[in-house]
């Protein structure tokens, strides 16, 4: 099967006055045609730098990305125009992310004028119209401004301008963060059915395990830059195989029950700066040893199709039983 | 417990503004009251007006904001009182903690000053003790390394760490109600659960009460033992948390609860959704607020405004609310 896009090795590296930041180490991805793959992570764990990577918004220090196959740093610039209409973003402030001068149908219709310039302008707004309903909004909402609709209305215009070009990959950067709560639902049902239907491929980046595990077949746990956990996305949350998994999971409040699961780790991640040597984890980790600061953990195998990268992952320490932060979850 | 007095008793509040085709309600008749010690949730989305509440409670009102009804803090009326009485009350008796803790701190103010000018505008006290009550009180909010701490200024804590500085400088002077406003949302989950366990300890070693505005029910129910759920301005259920959450009344409060995937259930081939949007405040229909994104409205939801009604265990505002004959 041939992936949609792909990272080799990839590494963003950026320099913030005269230091070194690294955005992403080593990362190392594939989805293929209508699969999903969630990101979660921290605030600066590098999600959004990977979205950007991923888009060749930013330059990779190193490692490639590759679009239906073609390495992004050879193509030239037409054929990498022809393929951009393959990828598309969705970003997390919907409201912003559209132009306030453009009513909706001309924010829709834009990736139209790029990509299928010879489209003549009846088939064009035939075209906008389709892909409103598609996305459950009134074609008549064509003619309103942004600031006429609502946040949730405003995400589906989004999605609907990102779909427009029938692309193969739909990259959505926290799309349900600035959302309110009783919203959030539709837009992760109608960021599914795009999926099912039109067989898009999704990259989901959130923070929120419970939208990804509603939306994604397999995760990708990004820590300081760096993939500490990836696999079926039902394997991670039931057996996690690295303690940041562990620690993420647990932080989730749970529906009515308190006191939470006892204590978590108190220590917040440390900076991107000056991450620790080893494991970038190893500091907020209570399975922490010597050996965990001596050399960068490489991912693992641990179960099917379960990478971890963790010196201590085969031992269970981030098993319930393991005796990691809390007693079991169901 | 015998029936004690309210700590707080906020009595037809009603939080208004000016607007350009007369006044927008942002909250519209609320009644709630609090005992001391006690914990209640405020839950609901943007624009639901429970930061206006959660201001009000303190005395506090947003710029222009009109405030009408009655909020009594161990008896005293607080809605039109003295500028000068409210800002006794709070810092001395009400503490504040705001949602964004970098905004909610001045930038050019170390934390000790920050921490101590909260203290010593509500007692005289030489600056030594001062001192020392900030080191305790940093410690009391698991702040590692105090003494640094104190000689630091916000840019350079964590967001995690300036939400416990905060935290710290709202219990100062031992106030005997905390009101917190979406303390976690800007903070990644891990950090938020950090601080959730810190405000449950705390409030089992100080005693205080505790109001937590949240849009999260899982946030609310972890910590509180009751829940309010706003809509539109106005509460359309409230109850003890179990039963709010386990049973909720209000066809609200079950569509939000249903919305919201969560990792102890098993996954769903489909989120149950809440049909449109909630409304813009200042639009004012004459029913309910909820009826033209709810599945069980009948003619006279959208005619009448449903009161709210003390139950067995809470009160709900629905001409049909769910657990009754046919729900």
């Amino acid at each position: 099967m041939s992936a949609v896009i792909e990272a080799r090795g990839l590494a963003v590296r950026y320099q913030v006055r005269g230091r070194d930041f690294r955005a992403l180490e080593a990362i190392t991805l594939s989805i293929g045609a209508g699969e999903a793959l969630g990101v979660v992570g921290e605030s600066g764990a590098g999600k959004s730098t990977l979205a950007r990577a991923l888009l060749g918004l930013v330059a990779p220090g190193s490692g490639q990305v590759l679009w239906l196959g073609q390495d992004l740093a050879t193509l030239a610039p037409e054929a990498r125009r022809r393929l951009r209409r393959h990828v598309s973003v969705v970003f997390q402030d919907p409201v912003a992310s559209l132009d306030p001068r453009f009513t909706v149908a001309a924010s829709v219709a834009e990736p139209l004028g790029v990509h299928s310039p010879t489209l003549g302008p009846a088939a064009r707004a035939r075209a906008v119209e389709a892909m409103l309903e598609r996305v459950g909004l009134a074609a008549t909402l064509g003619r309103r401004y942004p600031h006429e609709l609502s946040g949730g209305q405003c995400q589906r215009v989004a999605i609907a301008r990102a779909m427009i070009t029938r692309p193969q990959l739909l990259i959505c950067d926290e799309p349900l963060s600035a959302l309110d709560v009783s919203v959030q639902a539709q837009i992760v049902n109608l960021l599914d059915e795009l999926r099912r239907e039109e067989g898009t491929a999704l990259l989901v980046i959130s923070h929120n395990l419970a939208v990804l595990r509603q939306l994604c077949s397999r995760l990708l746990v990004l820590y300081l830059g760096r993939v500490m956990e990836e696999g079926p996305c039902a394997t991670l949350l039931a057996r996690p195989g690295h303690p940041y998994t562990r620690l993420l999971l647990d932080s989730v409040p749970v529906f009515g029950a308190w006191p939470r699961r006892a204590a978590l780790t108190a220590e917040e991640p440390a900076s991107p700066f000056a991450p620790p040597s080893g494991c970038v984890f190893r500091n907020r980790c209570r399975h922490a040893e010597d050996a965990c600061a001596a050399e960068v953990p490489s991912l693992e195998a641990l179960a099917a199709g379960q990478r971890v990268a963790c010196r201590r992952a085969a031992e269970g320490v981030a098993s319930p039983a393991g005796g990691a932060v809390s007693p079991a979850r169901r | 417990m015998a029936a004690e007095a309210p700590l707080i008793e906020l009595r037809g509040l009603a939080v208004r503004f000016p607007a350009a085709a007369g006044t927008v309600t942002a909250v519209a008749g609320v009644d709630l009251e609090l005992a001391p010690g006690a914990s209640l949730g405020i839950v609901g989305e943007s624009g639901s007006g429970k930061t206006q509440l959660a201001l009000a409670m303190a005395g506090l009102t947003a710029p222009g904001a009109l405030l009408g009804g009655s909020v009594r803090y161990r008896g005293e009326e607080l809605v039109g009182a003295a500028p000068g009485r409210l800002r006794q009350l709070r810092g001395a008796r009400i503490g504040f903690v705001f949602q964004d803790p970098q905004a909610a701190l001045a930038p050019h103010l170390t934390v000790g000053t920050q921490l101590t000018e909260a203290l010593r505008a509500h007692e005289r006290l030489p600056r030594a003790v001062a001192r020392a009550r900030s080191l305790e009180m940093l410690a009391r909010v698991q702040v590692p390394d105090p003494a640094m701490r104190l000689a630091q200024y916000p840019h350079q804590l964590s967001g995690g760490l300036r939400q416990r500085v905060l935290i710290a400088i709202a219990l100062m002077a031992g106030p005997e109600l905390v009101i917190a406003d979406e303390p976690t949302t800007a903070l990644d989950v891990t950090v938020e659960a950090g601080i959730l366990a810190l405000f449950a300890s705390l409030r089992e070693a100080l005693g205080m009460a505790l109001v937590l505005i949240s849009h999260d029910l899982a946030v609310v129910g972890g910590l509180c033992e009751s829940i309010a759920v706003m809509y539109a301005g106005r509460v359309v259920e409230s109850g003890a948390t179990r039963a709010v959450l386990t049973a909720p009344r209000h066809p609200y409060t079950h569509a939000l609860a249903a919305a919201v995937p969560r990792l102890e259930a098993p996954p769903a081939a489909r989120l149950v959704t809440i049909p449109g949007a909630p409304p813009e405040p200042g639009s004012r229909a004459p029913g309910c607020a909820f009826a033209p994104r709810c599945p069980r409205a009948v003619a006279r939801c959208t005619a009448e405004r449903p009161e709210l009604v003390p139950l067995a265990t809470g009160a709900v505002a629905c001409h049909l609310p769910l657990g009754t004959g046919g729900g």
